[in-house]
């Protein structure tokens, strides 16, 4: 085989095997996890005013948030999660938090909480997913 | 006697004891996009849904970006400019009624299949959808589900050309809510 042919394929198959690492990587990418991400810090009650104010607000609309609030209800939703329920100034809005793992919370209990916001439910909640209970030294 | 007066007595009370209005906000919400390349599905269970069991008032609220996908890149697709766009039509929701209310006694547990019109805003567009669904009621507790068919297209979805083979037109949601009287 001459060389200039030889380098040419040598180039051909790398190019080949590294174009299918990187579809390979990218496909199949894990989510995100909150956890490796640095959260905006807000209370429940400003989360739910900001996007009151503005129902597309882009300073928390998919972010990681580290909400803080006391818990109104804790429960199981339909896929088994635990679902917490943050009061808020509105007595019919929450910020309904879908945790990742199932956790151990009470009413009545201050808390704070960490996760992803989808973004807000007109007139009523404010929704995270993907969470956990927030991790005080990541602040 | 006694047991006529008893049982007036269970009926009337079973029907001023049932809330007018039921509520969720875990709801779920699954869609479906089967094609011979590949089948695909996300799942959401943050969905708000009132249902008013006298108006036959069905209501339902979704965010976008709470749908929940196999694969990080779909979902990263899914929410994107070129799909549904999100940061701009973050929700999608229906407003309706149960067609034939009337088919249905909310005192009386047992299985009701409904009828379900309405208009459906998805992607900014609103459009009249209907779905056939059945209602299930269990010791006074409302499950409803229903499954809702659209073409996306006609919400304005057009998917990149290089796509297209993989996403369906005719896409299926499903709707599945577990009520619980509104405090």
């Amino acid at each position: 085989m001459r060389p200039a042919l030889k380098k040419t394929l040598v180039a051909v198959g790398i190019l080949a095997v590294g174009g299918l690492v990187f579809f390979f990587k990218t496909w199949y990418a894990p989510h995100r996890d909150v956890r490796d991400e640095k959260a905006v810090v807000v209370s429940a009650n400003d989360l739910l005013k900001a996007f009151v104010a503005n129902e597309k607000d882009l300073k928390y609309l998919d972010k990681a948030l580290d909400v803080s609030g006391i818990v109104e209800e804790t429960k199981t939703n339909q896929a088994g999660k635990t679902v917490c329920l943050l009061k808020t100034e509105d007595d019919f809005a929450v910020i309904n938090c879908t945790f990742k793992d199932s956790i151990a919370v009470t009413a009545g209990q201050q808390v704070s909480i960490t996760g992803i916001c989808t973004g807000y439910l007109t007139g009523a909640d404010v929704v995270m997913i993907d969470c956990y209970p927030s991790e005080p030294g990541k602040k | 006697m006694k047991k006529l007066v008893f049982f007036i007595a269970g009926i009337a009370f079973g029907a001023a004891s049932f809330a007018q209005v039921q509520f969720t906000r875990n709801g779920k919400i699954s869609i479906f996009s089967s094609t011979p390349v590949e089948d695909i599905k996300a799942e959401n269970n943050e969905v708000i849904s009132f249902l008013d069991t006298k108006k036959g008032e069905l209501k339902f609220q979704v965010l976008i970006k709470g749908f929940i996908f196999p694969k990080a890149k779909m979902q990263e697709h899914f929410n994107s400019k070129d799909y549904m766009n999100s940061d701009q039509f973050p929700q999608a929701a229906f407003l309706g009624n149960i067609a034939n209310l009337k088919a249905v006694n909310f005192n009386k547990d047992g299985t009701y299949k409904v009828k379900v019109t309405g208009n459906l805003t998805l992607h900014g567009i609103t459009k009249p959808a209907a779905a056939d669904g059945i209602l299930m009621i269990v010791k006074g507790a409302v499950n409803a589900k229903a499954v809702f068919k659209i073409t996306r297209e006609e919400y304005g979805v057009i998917v990149p050309a290089f796509m297209g083979a993989k996403i369906a037109k005719d896409i299926e949601i499903t709707v599945d809510c577990k009520y619980a009287p509104k405090k």
